[in-house]
């Protein structure tokens, strides 16, 4: 009797047991609500890809679209949640395999960039740092004038002096920096997301992602790589203070990820916003530690980054920096992190693609990324729901300090330096997402390794229209100090105007600052030159202007009138600098 | 509850997503109208300068139809009716080009050049005062103010406009002749020689620009360079009864009566008022 009643309770269990689990399961229709939801909005973005610029007027628009894929995918991961299944240990490749594999990945595609010499601001930063005699000397020059970067600046002028103006030793620096930073994200990724599997796609992911070709490339960016990997390491330290057993050593730990953070700050104003990501870390991450501990952390780090900001303040007299109105739009939230999204979802240069191998290329590069993304969206139900809260908090703290990130970034992938810190979540996310898969092996190999070659290869192709840039670069300062050299000897004060010089030819700002530095450096003497950039428009830049090289002596005034759809070159006061005549 | 909620989300964002991917439409389709036009404009321009003027006018209508908010094919078609002698039409035209791109100061100078050929001065000198107002550290702009300042001669309210575009655009031949004329007529000749000096220096100077560089020269005793000049002007006119007037005045006053007495002669031949040229650049305005 009693193992009848027995019976019946287990049964009367099981059967309240599977009616949960109904209506906790998503019914047919809703699954197919959500799959068709997430296919239509990918395809929206896919179609977007094609025209909407996302720097142009229709730049609300592309951002609002990986808006509404937040929506679709975070209501698809929501009405799917009750089928995710627990993650399995999967993948778990060995560390002596994943190091160098990593370290070759973000070195290897960068290889032949090495040699494409100096752009823009490099010119000015290095002007200034060779005026330096000490290092003390460079520290009070500032190279970076908005700024107070002291470290970055130190690091320059020891370059300065190991190097000279030798551009290989530059760039060389800084790939060794990503490679570091690379194999950082791995180290870290360990630790946060469980997988070594999912830690080796992050740290893979991280080092050929197309979007670091700017921060790698152009040696004026080495605030960026440096302050990344001190923030990067800061958190590493962290983490193992966490889960270390010592407290002597666990306190030598956490010293020493304040001195990194410090050195982060002295590097880049970006590392800024590492105390709120701690926060969230200690909130959400895998190690608990009490709040007491938690607070007397953060309260370090707040110290820590308070200290700079009043530095900062003492030295500069302001607290620097651009001054761009902040406006609901431009905010971290939501533009900076849909714009991340964007650019690490769709790392998309139309115009060299189209340029490459016309609308078809195009087409297969939409296609690929759209499948990477359905993919990513597909396994996202499998990623805990505190990870995601992390990544996504992370991106959005980490945005905080650079406002004009969400304006700036655009689809020629310029001013992308200023994602190189906050991405780093995004690489975490996508090896979680790839974990997530299902842990198997079969089901993890094919498609995140056929993204990231995707991705390997667009960074590589990316390389070349920074080389053709560097090229342009110096062929206008060869061929102006060819012409400046025209003028008799000393002649100073001429003012050479140069209107409407492209700024961004694929993506590779050419000249900005630096263009007079970099004229006096070729003339020995000094040369005033005033210049007007211009906007690249979609008719691409005149080749009168391209032509400058070939401009005979004598000519010194080039003018481009992008604005009219015209191309006038005006060649006027060719009298005033004909060897012949000369300057009387 | 919550599974309605996610399903409105879900449609949410499929029709958000049709909504953001259809609002650039009409802007890009405006922008293709644009391009088109801007490749017609294109070409009538080359078949214009390869003597095709009829079919470069047909063109130059269809860019205008093509897009009509383009002020460059307005300002093409404009071009068309100018070289029809139909000023009206073109005044009509880059009347309409100026208020689509009221930016555009190369758009107000023509304009206004226009409105000068059909004597509308007044408007003319709106036009061009509000392009320079608009943009004050437009060169260009500045000096068509400056030209016709001088053309109506006045030379005093000339003058300070004369000296801020000499400045923002020292290389423009233009600029520095303005100012050396607006200063030479205002009695101020050793600026006006400098700003000459300048401009002959810029590019290839014509007569009227040597002619009085020369009197301002002359004023200053600058006799050798005051000859050079007024040499120059009659060599590239030869025909410019003015310029060999103001020869004669310069050799006069270098010490060559006798080479004096034949550039007066010359002048006289060419015209019978002659005499009174060589105090022309000096003189009352014209």
């Amino acid at each position: 009797m009693r193992g009848s009643k027995a019976g019946a309770a287990r049964g009367r269990r099981r059967h309240s047991d599977r009616t949960a689990r109904a209506a906790a399961a998503p019914g047919r229709l809703d699954r197919r609500l959500a799959d068709a939801a997430v296919v239509l909005v990918l395809a929206a973005i896919g179609l977007c890809s094609f025209f909407a610029d996302p720097t142009g007027p229709y730049r609300w628009s592309y951002q609002a679209l990986f808006l509404c894929l937040l929506v679709a995918a975070g209501a698809r991961r929501a009405l799917l949640a009750g089928q995710a299944t627990a993650m399995q240990p999967g993948w778990a490749p060995s560390s002596a395999l994943v190091i160098p594999a990593i370290a070759c990945a973000a070195v290897l595609p960068f290889v032949h960039g090495l040699t494409i010499g100096f752009l823009s601001d490099d010119f000015w930063i290095l002007g200034r740092v060779r005026e330096a005699h000490s290092a003390l000397d460079a520290l009070a020059l500032r190279p970076y004038a908005l700024f107070f970067r002291p470290l970055s600046g130190l690091v320059w002028w020891a370059g300065a002096r190991a190097w000279g103006a030798a551009p290989l030793g530059y760039h060389l620096v800084n790939v060794m920096l990503h490679a570091a930073n690379s194999l950082l994200v791995y180290a870290i990724g360990g630790r946060l997301l469980g997988s070594r599997g999912a830690a080796a796609l992050a740290g893979l992911l991280f080092a050929v992602h197309p979007v670091h070709v700017e921060p790698v490339l152009w040696a004026a960016c080495q605030p960026d790589l440096l302050a990344t990997a001190g923030s990067l390491l800061s958190l590493l330290l962290l983490e193992v203070a966490l889960s270390s057993g010592s407290p002597w050593l666990r306190a030598g730990l956490v010293a020493s990820s304040f001195l990194a953070f410090a050195l982060a700050l002295l590097a880049k104003e970006s590392a800024l916003a590492l105390p709120g990501v701690v926060a969230l870390r200690l909130a959400l991450g895998p190690a608990r530690v009490g709040r007491r501990t938690a607070v007397c952390l953060v309260g370090g780090y707040l110290v820590l980054a308070a200290g700079l900001l009043a530095l900062r303040l003492a030295v500069i007299g302001t607290m620097g920096g651009y001054h761009v109105p902040l406006t609901l739009w431009n905010t971290a939230f939501p533009s900076a992190l849909l714009t991340q999204l964007a650019v690490f979802l769709y790392p998309l240069n139309r115009d060299f693609l189209m340029g490459l191998g016309g609308r078809p290329l195009l087409a297969v590069a939409v296609a690929a990324m759209t499948a990477f993304s359905l993919w990513s969206v597909w396994n996202l139900v499998g990623v805990p729901a505190r990870r995601l809260w992390f990544y996504l908090g992370y991106s959005l703290i980490m945005s905080a300090p650079i406002w004009t990130f969400a304006t700036a970034v655009s689809g020629t992938l310029a001013d992308t330096r200023l994602a190189y810190l906050p991405t780093v979540a995004l690489a975490w996310l996508f090896g979680d997402v790839a974990a997530a898969g299902g842990g198997r092996r079969s089901r993890l190999g094919f498609q995140p390794a056929a993204a990231l070659l995707a991705a390997g290869v667009l960074t590589v192709v990316y390389v070349l229209p920074w080389r053709e840039a560097a090229g342009l670069a110096d062929q206008v300062v060869t061929a102006t100090a060819r012409l400046t050299s025209t003028l008799p000897a000393g002649e100073h004060g001429i003012v050479l105007f140069i209107r409407d010089l492209p700024d961004n030819v694929d993506g590779a700002p050419v000249f900005r600052h630096g263009f007079s530095e970099a004229l006096a450096e070729r003339m020995r003497a000094p040369v005033e030159a005033n210049y007007v950039a211009a906007k690249r428009g979609d008719e691409g830049v005149p080749s009168e202007v391209l032509a400058l090289s070939s401009l005979l002596p004598g000519e010194y005034e080039v003018a481009w009138r992008y604005k009219d759809r015209r191309t006038e070159v005006l060649r006027a006061g060719q009298a005033a600098v004909s060897p012949e005549k000369g300057v009387p | 509850m919550r599974r309605f909620v996610l399903r409105v989300l879900l449609v949410g964002a499929v029709l958000g997503a049709a909504a953001c991917c259809a609002a650039p439409l009409p802007d890009l389709q405006r922008e293709r109208e644009m391009a088109r036009s801007d490749q017609q404009v294109a070409q009538a321009q080359h078949l214009a300068n390869s003597g095709q003027a009829t079919k470069a006018f047909d063109i130059a209508k269809a860019a205008v139809a093509t897009a009509p908010r383009n002020p460059y094919a307005h300002r093409e078609l404009a071009m068309h009716f100018i070289a029809r002698n139909d000023i009206e039409e073109a005044i009509g035209e880059l009347r309409y080009a100026h208020q689509l791109a009221p930016d555009d100061t190369t758009l107000a100078i023509e304009l206004s050049q226009a409105l000068d050929t059909k004597g509308l001065a007044e408007e003319a000198s709106r036009v061009i005062r509000e392009a320079a107002e608009a943009s004050p550290s437009n060169g260009l702009a500045l000096t068509a103010l400056v030209a016709r300042e001088i053309r109506a001669g006045r030379y005093e309210q000339a003058l300070e406009p004369a000296r801020r575009a000499a400045k923002l655009a020292p290389r423009l031949q233009a600029a520095q002749a303005n100012l050396g004329l607006a200063c030479l007529r205002c009695g101020k000749a050793g600026e006006a020689l400098e700003a000459f000096r300048l401009a002959v220096r810029l590019g290839a100077p014509d007569a009227v620009m040597l002619v009085c560089a020369a009197a301002a020269a002359g004023r200053l005793g600058e006799r050798e360079e005051s000859v050079r000049y007024a040499e120059q002007a009659v060599q590239i006119a030869p025909e410019d009864a003015e310029a060999w007037a103001t020869l004669s005045a310069a050799l006069n006053a270098a010490g060559d009566p006798a080479g004096a007495q034949r550039a007066f002669a010359r002048a006289a031949a060419l015209h019978p008022a002659a005499a009174s040229m060589s105090q022309r650049a000096e003189g009352p305005p014209p």
